[in-house]
């Protein structure tokens, strides 16, 4: 069972952007605070930024 | 003669330079009269972000994800964002509002995001958001070129180039105007064979643009709980690595909702 009594892991930028119609949140400069979603995009474009550098 | 030809010629300047079409013409005195100069710009990387087929992929929302991400890394980024038909890039932003500017009279100014990340769009262009662009390749390929020179760039680190849909005049373009294209990444979604499929379109499209491809990425790949942070599989996953391995091109991972 999901504990909705949990806090949203959701950056409220991002509910924000979803509840306007925008399908995508800005992260902030220097944002680094902990995101699933942001943790995945960041690991994609390091292995784009490896790929590159081979 | 058919009404298509005649249309065809008629459309025709000669001039090969501006012709969005000219490395699929197939009249071998234009297609030799002048080769297609690259521009003069001062990136050092771009980046190609495309997909096989559009609309449904999420390509825009990983481009500027990816853009984000580099900018966030401390790399001076720039998105952009050649769907000139439905660009979107501003709306995900939240800048659709913005225009764009030139302070001397010759450059363009980018719409900057933050110090670090700039964005340009035909969006920014248009007088409202439901106004159409009904331009032919030769006029898609004028505006290209001035978006790559005619903007202020600077001495930016990555340019992240949202291509539209499909394999068509913009990408084209791009291929024969950027000098210093490092590679393409190709976004494809969870179903395996849909992602197989379209993503081979999209790869033979970048070899036969003689490119290389960086890798593959899977969007939309599960969801991410807003409550309890689980990821969930909507979808199915695997397409973006199965598609990888049968290409033989690097995967370069997945994102979620």
């Amino acid at each position: 069972m999901c504990p909705t009594s949990v806090p949203s892991p959701i950056d409220p930028e991002m509910r924000k952007a979803g509840d306007e119609g925008r399908p995508f949140v800005i992260r902030k400069e220097g944002d680094d605070q902990h995101q699933a979603t942001w943790e995945k995009v960041d690991a994609v474009m390091d292995n784009i930024l490896k790929e590159l550098k081979e | 003669m058919t009404e298509n030809t005649e249309k065809s010629e008629q459309a025709c300047d000669g001039n090969c330079s501006s012709c969005g079409t000219a490395s699929t013409c197939t009249d071998p005195a234009k297609k030799t009269s002048s080769p297609i100069q690259k521009v003069e710009i001062s990136v050092k990387h771009i980046i190609l972000v495309l997909s096989g087929k559009g609309g449904v992929g999420g390509k825009s929302t990983v481009a500027t994800n990816l853009a984000m991400s580099l900018s966030n890394k401390g790399y001076d980024t720039g998105i952009v964002d050649l769907d000139i038909h439905g660009p979107n890039i501003p709306k995900m932003l939240g800048v659709e509002d913005k225009r764009l500017e030139s302070r001397d009279g010759k450059t363009i100014e980018p719409v900057r995001l933050t110090g670090k990340l700039g964005v340009v769009s035909m969006a920014f262009l248009l007088p409202d958001t439901s106004s159409p662009v009904v331009w032919r390749g030769p006029m898609k390929f004028t505006a290209i070129k001035q978006f790559l020179e005619d903007v202020n760039w600077g001495d930016m680190e990555y340019l992240i180039v949202d291509l539209p849909p499909g394999t068509g005049d913009e990408a084209l373009a791009i291929a024969q105007l950027a000098p210093n294209i490092d590679g393409a990444v190709i976004v494809t979604t969870p179903p395996q064979d849909v992602a197989v499929m379209d993503s081979t379109k999209a790869v033979k499209f970048i070899q036969q643009l003689e490119l290389p491809v960086i890798g593959i990425i899977e969007n939309m790949s599960g969801m991410i709980c807003p409550h309890c942070g689980d990821e969930i599989d909507l979808f199915g996953k695997g397409g973006g690595k199965k598609a990888a391995e049968e290409l033989d091109v690097p995967y370069l991972g997945s994102i979620p909702h």
